[in-house]
């Protein structure tokens, strides 16, 4: 597996065209790959392999990777 | 026969030890549905204006809804109102967990208290009947032993337990209502208004499940629930719980830090949420009925702050005001502290808000070490947060100055201490800022019970660039706004969602799991509930207008006590420039808000100038009586 899984959850999917599923090179970090999807940084919790990461976690090859939306309130 | 609600309210009478059952008819329940709407009018027609909020004639209404206790996610929440010992106007403030439900069980809708007992007893409810029971053995007992010792008399573990701890026995004036030792009504001090009664707590059990009209219809939309989660705009708060916002609220600038001088905090890392699920979570934890599961168990076994996971995990708001508003970077220190307010029943939003403001007096020299008894208030002092948070809930020492609230202490402090608040109507401000989220000025200013953070849908929603604009647009909202601005048409977003909320409230759906944009069902979703519940044919608009009608019973309340429009100010801190970060310089309007006011009063259909409803509007909401009783 060289390539890492993202998947864009709720909202996220349907901002970025509906697809369950994309496939990115690893050895970016998660604020480069997010910058890349054109998704605003700080509006996203990002889910590497079922843990929490900060934005300057570099993605490695086979990572998984969820995408998930932030609540409005709380 | 009803369906989703017992059709019986409980009253009690401390004074009296009289125990007294009332069954109001459909209609009463169609009109006004539970929780907020169903407690105020109780409030309203029980409680006179000037009542003295810790005195035997308020009343305190613990209300359920025509949905608690029914198989689906987000319904088991009660609402407890009264008249708040910290604003002296309306106190309204909800909880969620397995109390709600159980109440249900127990055979009420609503328990109506009044008076006051002459020696400390708690309320026993089950299976349809109520006593008073002596409780002299619980006064003084932190929350976790009162519960056991509760439980053990009753001889069932599985009795639920609501009640005030200690700190509302000692009328903290934001003391809470807390029941499985870490849910809270946190807000408006409705556990000092219990304490003040010398009731210590209500216990409940019950096996008689509410009625459904539609079973099949209930269980498909609560399937869906369940099966939906991991891919719904929840999912985050399924796993990170609220704590998952700190992180953005930082990145956005609006993470109030040092007593809201700044929306940036250095230590942010340390208490987000990515921090707690590495370190010290223990679990995951949730509500009767609810998939979601976003409730936070915590533990920690070694070093200075140690943390019996009874006691639950820090929200979002707790790792805010206990962490960043007080510049406090130590995840272990806030759990600490969230852990003694729900061990005595205090509000965290107002207890870090409080130690917050007196922790800049400090830096400022308007307060001493001779006023602390030696206590270094200095922002990022986490041993001092954490030793004043313990001497707010037993009222020692400056705690006890402190557990009047921020403004209260202010007032006795003076020396120009009141340039430092953040409260409104005298309740200090959740984290929140209105300087990044624009129509939180207003709301913040015009809520009835003081500056809340869950009385509208917050302005990313109606973003232009990253707004649930496909959900704003059911609601007719159409012309989307950046969350800066506050304009007219950002006011008229600020009123729907108000109302939107409102029906929430009334209902006592968690806004998590039911709401207008990122929740997990949508308002649509929420109709269907409540017709495959009641039977009812309801409407989304009966809906919305329930939560407009309990909006002007609030507001109704509040002008009984000759308060209207005058008191719905910001603090001056708001209008000040903030420092560092993207916020940098940035302040709420004075003009923008004044105009934001005229605009919502004309919208709300309130007197423009003094704030206050009209008949005409109360009329239109049915509820003519409510005009009558302010003279209108």
């Amino acid at each position: 597996m060289h390539s890492v899984e993202v998947i864009p959850v709720g909202t996220l999917k349907r901002r970025l065209g509906g697809h369950e599923l994309l496939l990115v090179e690893p050895g970016q970090s998660v604020r480069e790959l997010l910058a890349a999807l054109g998704v605003r940084s700080r509006s996203v919790v990002v889910i590497v392999n079922g843990s929490g990461v900060t934005k300057s976690y570099v993605l490695e090859a086979g990572d998984r990777v969820r995408l998930l939306p932030l609540i409005g309130g709380g | 026969m009803p369906h989703g609600y017992n059709g019986k309210i409980l009253h009690v009478d401390l004074t009296t030890g009289a125990l007294r059952v009332e069954e109001p008819p459909e209609r009463f329940y169609r009109r006004y549905f539970g929780g907020s709407a169903l407690g105020l009018y109780y409030l309203l027609k029980n409680t006179p204006p000037e009542t003295d909020p810790l005195g035997p004639e308020n009343t305190l209404v613990l209300a359920l809804s025509v949905l608690t206790g029914t198989a689906i996610s987000g319904q088991s929440r009660m609402t407890a109102v009264a008249k708040s010992p910290l604003t002296r106007v309306v106190g309204d403030s909800q909880c969620g967990g397995f109390w709600p439900a159980e109440l249900k069980f127990a055979g009420f809708d609503a328990i109506v208290v009044k008076g006051r007992a002459e020696r400390p007893v708690y309320l026993w409810v089950h299976d349809g009947e109520a006593e008073l029971r002596e409780g002299d053995h619980l006064w003084g007992k932190v929350t976790g032993e009162a519960e056991a010792i509760i439980r053990d008399e009753l001889g069932d573990r599985r009795v639920q337990v609501l009640q005030c701890g200690p700190a509302g026995e000692k009328v903290v004036r934001f003391a809470a209502l807390i029941n499985m030792c870490n849910r809270a009504n946190g807000r408006t001090g409705m556990g000092a208004v219990m304490g003040s009664k010398n009731l210590r707590a209500v216990a409940v059990r019950g096996k008689a499940r509410p009625a459904v009209a539609d079973e099949a219809a209930l269980k498909a939309l609560a399937r869906w629930g369940a099966d939906h989660v991991d891919e719904s705009d929840v999912a985050g708060l399924a796993l990170l719980g609220t704590s998952e916002i700190v992180s953005y609220q930082n990145e956005a600038g609006g993470l109030p830090t040092h007593n809201w001088s700044s929306g940036v905090f250095e230590g942010y890392e340390a208490i987000s949420g990515e921090r707690m699920s590495d370190t010290i979570l223990k679990e995951r934890d949730t509500c009767y009925g609810c998939a979601v599961r976003c409730k936070r168990v915590v533990e920690v076994t070694e070093g200075a702050y140690q943390v019996d996971p009874l006691y639950g995990g820090p929200e979002y708001e707790t790792l805010a005001a206990l962490g960043a508003y007080c510049g406090v970077a130590n995840l272990a220190a806030v759990a600490k502290a969230n852990e003694i307010c729900n061990a005595y029943g205090v509000d965290t939003i107002s207890c870090g808000g409080t130690i917050a403001w007196a922790m800049e007096c400090f830096e400022e020299g308007m307060i001493t070490a001779q006023d602390t008894g030696g206590i270094e208030l200095r922002f990022g002092n986490a041993e001092a947060m954490v030793r004043m948070t313990e001497m707010i809930a037993r009222r020692e020492g400056f705690g006890d100055v402190l557990a009047e609230g921020s403004a209260r202490a202010a007032r006795v402090i003076g020396r120009g201490s009141e340039d430092f608040l953040t409260t409104v109507k005298n309740e200090e401000a959740p984290a929140h800022m209105p300087q990044v989220k624009r129509s939180l000025a207003l709301i913040y200013a015009v809520n009835p019970f003081g500056a809340d953070h869950q009385s509208h849908e917050h302005d990313d929603a109606y973003d232009p660039e990253e707004g649930y604009l496909q959900e704003m647009a059911e609601l007719g909202l159409l012309d989307p706004r950046p969350a800066r601005v506050l304009d007219a048409e950002k006011v008229r977003y600020a009123f729907y969602t108000q109302c939107v909320y409102g029906a929430l409230d009334t209902l006592n759906l968690c806004q998590f799991v039911y709401g207008p944009a990122w929740q997990l069902y949508g308002l649509d979703q929420m109709v269907e509930v409540v017709r495959a519940v009641t039977g009812w044919k309801v409407s989304l608009w009966e809906l919305v207008k329930a939560g407009e009608r309990r909006l002007n019973m609030l507001r109704a309340f509040n002008a009984r006590e000759g308060i209207g429009r005058e008191s719905d100010v910001l603090p001056r801190k708001f209008f000040k420039p903030l420092k560092g970060g993207p916020t940098d310089g940035v302040a709420v309007g004075k003009t923008e808000v004044q105009q934001a006011l005229d605009t919502y009063y004309a919208i709300a259909g309130w007197d423009v100038a003094r704030g206050i409803p009209t008949r005409a509007k109360l009329e239109e909401l049915g509820i003519a009586w409510v005009a009558d009783d302010l003279g209108l």
